[in-house]
């Protein structure tokens, strides 16, 4: 990257900026390689490829049950969700009727990672938007769900805790109490937030209008997640039950979020992404007070899968997750196909970019949720 | 105030008075800014260097020292650039100790001005860093601070012009006099314009430094200014503790003009017994404790609030601050009459 | 956006009335934190790496997947961890023991740097030997380091001829490592 002199800077000849693959306000190691008309962003092109970790060919060697240890650590900060697709996707195959104790607790640990990935994410962009508080204060919240995912499953962000068939372990004792204690708290912080960043006049002027992704930009490549349910908001795989589990709680639809800018802006994803947190963390405390007794989990080998090609959507935090897998019969998948919603969105990236002042590309990128190591794999 | 025959005596105290203040006000108002914003944030802050880490300001220091090279390196070669370059910097740091400390030794008639002069000086001095790092974030960075300023300086002017007519005139003598110990004979609070005005001036002041709520987007230009950045040069160095030393010194001025400079309370000075030394103990003393509020006061908005986009800054100083200023010098034009 | 200009004042002063009352909540907010340490005001960090202050083991849950440790007195030897690894990091290697169907485990091995934590090979140990603990500080400095072994070593000559001297064995002694 080259920046002349003075008239070049400020006489505004486009110029080439290229940011990353490391930098910070990129949401994940990627290179963007924006040309700026003056302060404005006019086009941008993602160059991507730093984060391939071979995991395709680390899967190779893995039978059915082992690759759930390895796809649980493609996205980590939503890896009960991976490892939900994936069983999904082979108990289809295997023709497995699962408990209603596994879907219960796995709809327990799914909802307390949603919580938390959307936790990581409300505090990256309250980062970006210079609220250290707030950012520090989510984080904080942020421990206490990691410390349930401990206690459950020994681990705080790779809980390898789903197995064909069930989960590795019923939840441990005083769990379900201390769940509901943290999520009460949650919901009572809520309030510090909102008075923090969400409603504070300085964050709305900044973000309201801007970055918004439009109904069309939503269609033209297929993005799901908030950016979706913001607009569309009966478009929760939850609730229109394609998820496994979710018929235990009393039936939820979002609440329509009125945009105080645009339809899809910044605000708007911000506002919502708060509330579906808040609404998982009342799904928890309903579901901690009602869950079903049995077994948790099918006994039994699974180490031979029948022929076929099978597939599993799920509703992970940043959007569906949707993974095929194919057998021959053997005792390994033979592919895999990992469709992350982190696709649609890098493939949206440079026209949503347009138009962004450097000055915000910060918020605009990270408002994202994009995750390159999801994509590549 | 310098008057009579001891007037280099008097220089002397007045001097060490303001130097000794302004370096021990930096380094309380670092401790503040990280122990204080720590405990907003509810994080423990540093508590290893020292008792509650007061001494951290000093281990930073002794690390950014042991950090930068020697004074010869050069980025661009040429002894020309090495002149001009260190030069302009390191006069910007040393030219605001004396001057702002003889700030009220000048007994000039604009005199109370010129802490406006060296806020510009100080705000343009990130063009000249960024200009030299060849980062396009950083210029863009430095061209909105510059623009930023200008628009700061406007009603930083006017709000001086309503505290020096409050005072009866423009002398750092006349202000002085105007004022007294107690909170009641400040120029801050005998009027409600005044109120404003001085607002005004701590306002103004937070923009022309760059201070957050109204640091605009830090992006990368920032990290090249702290000592963790391998850009980091002697030169950087300089203009980071110039930037560091600005808002103290016009939180300084803001004292003297308005909330009573280090007027002593009469029992105190008593109490010195008429020993020089101990009388500019008391006034360091009380200089360093109004500072200490008015930067607690500091790092509580600015720790708290989201950082603001640049054209919110400038919105905010056009179409708030100056418009304040000109209906607060009105009111008192109109009052005076 | 052309407004006309009574509701332009009007929207003036409102945005100046919501940005002080913004101010004025953020304020309230973050310094309830000031000076107040309780259970619903508590740090977000911890002190690192304060023995006194940082977590101990005895507070992390039970079900902590620390590094791992394998009882080799109970350990059969019989593989079933390697088989279960994901990443190929445990190395076994057993032979005929003291006493009939008790095997020698002479190499038992785990490579904690390419160790995922999955526990996988805990869940598959029959005997129960190989646990997680709760030790998760394993930084070193070189890779060899991280390999743990807690294999019995190679059985010695000597000691092959005193377990066929226990078991009543006469024939003639195999030349062995």
């Amino acid at each position: 990257m080259s920046v002349g002199g003075f008239e070049d800077t400020v006489f505004s000849d486009p110029i080439h900026w290229t940011i990353g693959p490391f930098h910070p306000i990129l949401p994940s190691p990627f290179k963007l390689s924006a040309q700026l008309d003056g302060e404005i962003v006019s086009s941008a092109v993602v160059h991507s490829g730093f984060s391939n970790r071979g995991v395709l060919e680390v899967l190779r060697r893995q039978t059915w049950g082992k690759a759930i240890a390895v796809l649980g650590r493609v996205d980590p900060s939503s890896s009960v969700f991976s490892e939900w697709a994936y069983c999904l996707a082979v108990e289809k195959a295997l023709g497995l009727e699962l408990h209603p104790r596994t879907l219960g607790i796995r709809v327990v640990m799914a909802e307390v990672t949603r919580i938390s990935a959307h936790l990581y994410q409300l505090s990256r962009i309250a980062q970006q938007a210079g609220s250290e508080v707030a950012f520090h204060f989510m984080l904080r919240e942020r421990e206490q769900f990691l410390d349930l995912m401990e206690l459950v499953s020994g681990s705080r962000q790779s809980p390898t805790f789903l197995r064909i068939g069930g989960v590795r372990d019923d939840v441990s004792e005083g769990f379900l109490e201390r769940l509901q204690e943290v999520c009460h708290r949650l919901l009572e912080r809520v309030t510090e937030y909102n008075d923090l960043l969400t409603y504070n006049e300085a964050f709305v002027r900044r973000i309201s209008g801007k970055g918004v992704i439009s109904s069309q930009l939503v269609r033209r490549h297929g993005i799901t997640g908030i950016p979706l349910k913001a607009i569309h908001t009966n478009q929760d795989l939850r609730w229109l039950g394609q998820a496994p589990g979710y018929e235990l709680v009393q039936h939820q639809e979002s609440s329509r979020v009125p945009p105080v800018g645009v339809e899809g802006d910044l605000h708007h994803r911000f506002v919502f992404c708060l509330q579906e947190m808040t609404q998982s963390a009342r799904l928890l405390q309903e579901l901690a007070q009602h869950l079903p007794a049995g077994p948790y989990r099918i006994e039994g080998a699974f180490d031979r899968v029948p022929p076929g090609n099978f597939s599993a959507v799920v509703e992970a935090p940043r959007g569906r997750l949707r993974v095929e897998v194919t057998s021959d019969g053997g005792d390994r998948p033979i592919s895999l196909s990992w469709q992350s919603p982190s696709v649609a969105l890098l493939q949206a990236l440079p026209e949503y970019l347009r138009g962004a002042s450097i000055e915000d590309l910060g918020l605009w990128l990270m408002s994202l949720d994009l995750q390159i190591g999801e994509v590549e794999l | 105030m310098i008057t009579g025959s001891n007037w280099w005596e008097q220089l002397q105290s007045q001097g060490v008075t303001l130097l000794a203040t302004l370096f021990l006000a930096i380094y309380l108002a670092s401790w503040a800014d990280m122990k204080v914003g720590a405990d907003l944030q509810a994080r423990v802050g540093p508590n290893r260097a020292g008792r509650a880490g007061i001494l951290q300001p000093l281990a930073n220091f002794l690390r950014t020292l042991l950090k930068v090279g020697p004074i010869s390196k050069v980025r661009k070669g040429g002894a020309s650039h090495l002149w001009w370059v260190h030069g302009l910097p390191l006069f910007m740091m040393a030219a605001v100790v004396p001057v702002s400390s003889g700030g009220p030794l000048l007994q000039a008639p604009l005199a109370i001005f010129t802490p406006l002069a060296l806020g510009l000086l100080f705000s343009w001095s990130g063009l000249l860093m960024a200009w030299r790092l060849e980062c396009v974030e950083t210029r863009f960075w430095a061209i909105r601070q510059a623009a930023l300023s200008l628009a700061a300086i406007p009603p930083a002017l006017l709000s001086v012009v309503v505290a020096g007519l409050e005072a009866g005139g423009f002398e750092w003598a006349k202000i002085g006099q105007s004022q007294e110990f107690l909170p009641s004979g400040w120029i801050l609070f005998s009027s409600p314009w005044a109120f404003i005005a001085g607002l005004i001036f701590f306002l103004c002041g937070a923009l022309l430094f760059s201070m957050s709520p109204f640091s605009g987007a830090p992006l990368v230009g920032h990290s090249a200014l702290s000592a963790n950045s391998g850009k980091i040069g002697v030169r950087e160095v300089w203009i980071s503790a110039g930037r560091r030393l600005a808002p103290i010194c016009w939180n300084l001025m803001a004292l003297e003009v308005f909330m009573g400079g280090s007027h002593l309370p009469a029992g105190l000075l008593a109490a010195a017994h008429g020993l020089p030394i101990l009388e500019t103990a008391f006034r360091i003393l009380l200089l360093l404790l109004k500072l200490q509020c008015i930067d607690i006061g500091i790092v509580l908005v600015s720790r708290t609030l989201p950082v603001v986009r640049v054209e919110q800054s400038y919105d905010f100083a056009w179409r708030v601050l100056s418009p304040a200023a000109v209906l607060c010098l009105m009111a008192q034009r109109l009052v005076m009459r | 956006m052309k407004i006309g200009f009574s509701a332009g004042f009007v929207e003036y002063w409102a945005r100046v009335g919501r940005s002080l009352s913004s101010l004025w909540k953020a304020i309230l907010a973050s310094s309830a934190y000031l000076g107040v340490r309780n259970e619903s005001h508590k740090e977000l960090t911890e002190q690192y790496p304060d023995l006194v202050s940082a977590r101990s083991a005895d507070e992390l849950p039970p079900r902590t997947r620390g590094q791992l440790f394998n009882d080799i007195d109970r350990c059969t030897g019989c593989g079933d961890c390697v088989t279960a690894c994901p990443t190929d990091c445990i190395e076994v290697e057993a032979e005929e023991g003291p006493q009939p169907g008790k095997r020698w485990v002479s190499v038992f091995k785990i490579d904690h740097s390419k160790c995922l934590f999955c526990g996988f090979c805990v869940e598959s140990c029959a005997p129960q030997s190989l646990t997680h603990t709760k030790t998760h500080r394993t930084a070193s400095r070189t890779l060899n380091e991280q390999v743990l072994s807690f294999g019995r070593g190679q059985a010695s000559q000597s000691l092959r001829e005193l377990w066929r001297n226990q078991n009543g064995d006469m024939s003639p002694l195999e030349e062995g490592p």
